[in-house]
């Protein structure tokens, strides 16, 4: 009936328009089992399957066209109040969204439905829908009333449909934007032509037409970089669902709780926070939460809590999450370390136990007595370990045995320009980043001597009325900081001619590194360390210099942790 | 020569699109207005139509009573409903208020036969 370019303009809206509305089926569906009388909702989720379906039968892919018709019946006996949205039914439709999602799937790269073997979930809606029938004489529902669902409490972030539509590998760029991309190009030739000219002919406008030409760089980079950046809130919105689904497996009760779904993360870097978080969350209620009796029993609320949060610290992103349930048990991680070869027994009992924790993370190695459908499949927290390797980020493991464990990871915005201050140590440069920096200081001479002192014989500066311990970024980059030199140190420090001091702050700690010298400010482009390198936890990553040499951005808040526990 | 002018009403873009190509390659006679809703379909500026294409099924009114307003505000106007399953109920209301049907998805010479 339609040419070809007409026929594939037509597919590509069938797979556009029906996965946002799968997607907004799905959020809806969500919420509808935690607020069964939010009519509004209903009517929407009815109305978007109703769209699906029909776009089904357009495109004349029968067979889903038999599956949506289905749940669109199964729904509207939801919608006339002849039945009532429960953990079953609620189940049934999520699994009709993940059918068609699979089939388009399908359909995208063969052009056919295939054979799509819908029938029983077919008939098990149909067994929901004959309910209705039989339970023609239902009790007038209480209007608007929120009732708990069965397995669990959806909290948080409503999504709003459109917000919904996501795909990780491709973003969709409004005219205006691409209108704005397109003007910094413009200019960018203009500036180009500028410097042509002005060598040619007006040597004299060769420094303004640089300069220039570097600022229209500049907005260039910003404007990109702009788009780049997209809120983490995006891939969280699918852990309710995952959240949902492994509750009601597993027969717990679980209330998810987000925080900082607006903190902006790079696109490269979210599709891999995805994966890991996702696979923390499993993690934390498959092996952390408790059954409902078990929290009972022990004083806890039977609904455990799961906290996703997010927020960025001088150019990092911190992810964390943290539960209520029953925490790592350490004794049983020594035990397994220790029966898996992993370690010697000598070594195992005089291991601290944050270095003992840590030990999950090895390939191949799993607390859980049972191996669970979902969470575990062998492979597992090795696999956030090396996630987190290739971004060059840490993670730190927090637990509290009975009460709960908190996994903190902290990835560098990978791709993104900082803005550093450079200085240098043992000859070679380095970045800090300039939002840790408070100020900067240098004494030449005997002010030396006046501003420095010893206290406990640390040495310290005096900047007008506060002191701050001195860290030399030098000893650091060592790690050959041992405290029996610090008396050393402090003669050492108040007998040099010059002390360049950069103040710096992490959360409440204040520290004055001292550097050899204080070189500039600058805009650096950071990558990842190498894999040799990720180890190191005060570098947050490396750029390659005007000349051609690469520094290290120096990671604040490690470098303090690293210095306050020498 | 002034074209004849048909509103399409449905909340699916996808079947908007599929009669907007209909519509322009074979009826280019036609000027072919769009709207995502009721409420969209009567905040349009249009002073003439001549033919309504309503979906059923949409937020805010139905086709019906869309299709009741368009009446008053359009004297003469040919309305149709586009829908896929047509219940008894619907079917009487809109048999009294002399409003045609169109089975869903829309058949190019089902179109002939309205739009000739």
């Amino acid at each position: 009936m339609f040419d070809e370019a007409t026929q594939q303009a037509l597919m590509q809206e069938f797979f556009s328009e029906n996965r946002e509305a799968l997607d907004r089926i799905e959020q809806g569906l969500l919420q509808l089992e935690g607020m069964p009388g939010n009519h509004g909702l209903l009517h929407a989720v009815f109305r978007d399957m109703h769209t699906v379906k029909g776009n089904c039968r357009m495109m004349e892919f029968t067979q889903l066209e038999e599956l949506t018709h289905t749940a669109e019946s199964l729904l509207d006996q939801l919608r006339s109040g002849r039945l009532r949205i429960d953990q079953e039914i609620g189940s049934g439709l999520l699994l009709v969204l993940d059918a068609v999602r699979r089939t388009l799937l399908v359909i995208e790269q063969s052009g056919t439905e295939g054979e799509c073997a819908f029938a029983p979930l077919i008939r098990q809606l149909e067994r929901l829908i004959a309910q209705a029938a039989e339970e023609e004489s239902l009790p007038e529902e209480e209007d608007g009333a929120a009732t708990e669902a069965e397995g669990i409490i959806l909290t948080g972030m409503v999504a709003e449909g459109e917000a919904t539509a996501n795909r990780l590998d491709s973003i969709r760029l409004s005219i205006d934007r691409l209108d704005a991309l397109m003007n910094h190009v413009g200019e960018l030739g203009a500036g180009f032509n500028q410097l042509k000219y002005a060598l040619a002919q007006q040597p004299s406008q060769v420094d303004p037409a640089m300069e220039g030409l570097g600022q229209q760089i500049q907005n260039l980079q910003d404007e990109v970089l702009r788009y780049r950046l997209q809120p983490i809130g995006r891939v969280w919105e699918s852990y309710h669902r995952l959240v949902r689904d492994l509750a009601v497996e597993r027969k717990k009760k679980v209330l998810l709780e987000l925080q900082g779904e607006e903190t902006e993360v790079d696109r490269n870097v979210l599709i891999v926070v995805k994966e890991i978080l996702g696979h923390l969350l499993r993690n934390a209620i498959d092996h952390g939460i408790e059954l409902p009796e078990e929290r009972a029993a022990k004083g806890k609320s039977p609904v455990g809590r799961v906290q996703l949060s997010a927020w960025q610290w001088q150019g990092q992103v911190y992810l964390e999450i943290s539960d209520d349930g029953r925490g790592v048990d350490v004794r049983k991680v020594r035990a397994k370390a220790i029966d898996k070869g992993l370690l010697s027994e000598e070594r195992a009992w005089e291991m601290k136990e944050a270095e003992l924790l840590r030990l999950i993370l090895l390939p191949g190695f799993s607390t859980a007595d049972q191996v669970s459908k979902i969470s575990g499949r062998g492979t597992g927290m090795d696999v956030v370990q090396s996630s987190i390797d290739k971004l060059g980020g840490t993670i730190t493991i927090n637990n509290e045995p009975g009460s709960g464990s908190r996994f903190r990871i902290r990835i560098p915005q990978t791709m993104a320009i900082v803005p550093v201050l450079l200085v240098r140590a043992l000859g070679e440069t380095y970045a800090i980043p300039q939002a840790g920096i408070v100020e900067l200081v240098s004494y030449h001479g005997k002010e030396v001597r006046e501003q420095v002192e010893g206290k406990m014989d640390a040495p310290m500066v005096r900047v007008r009325n506060h002191i701050f311990p001195i860290v030399l970024l030098a000893r650091v980059l060592e790690e050959a900081v041992e405290q029996e030199m610090d008396q050393r140190l402090l003669t050492q420090i108040r007998r040099a001619t010059d002390l360049h001091v950069v103040i710096l702050q992490a959360e409440e700690q204040k520290i004055a590194l001292a550097v050899e010298a204080i070189l500039e400010p600058a805009n650096l482009v950071i990558k990842p360390l190498g894999r040799l390198l990720s180890g190191i936890t005060i570098l947050a990553g490396s750029a390659v210099m005007p000349d051609g040499t690469v520094s290290f951005l120096l990671n604040i808040p490690e470098l303090i942790q690293a210095w306050s526990e020498t | 020569m002034n074209k004849k002018r048909v509103l399409l009403v449905d909340d699916s873009s996808l079947a908007r699109m599929m009669v907007r190509k209909i519509v322009t390659t074979r009826f280019p006679d036609w000027e072919l207005v769009e709207a995502k809703d009721g409420a969209e379909a009567l905040s349009l500026a249009e002073t003439t139509l001549h033919l309504a294409l309503l979906d059923f099924n949409m937020p805010g009114m139905n086709g019906i009573e869309l299709a009741e307003i368009l009446m008053i505000k359009y004297p003469g106007v040919a309305l149709y409903l586009v829908t896929a399953n047509i219940q008894e109920r619907m079917q009487q209301k809109a048999d009294a208020l002399g409003i045609g049907f169109i089975k869903k998805p829309i058949a190019e010479n089902k179109l002939m036969e309205i739009m000739r």
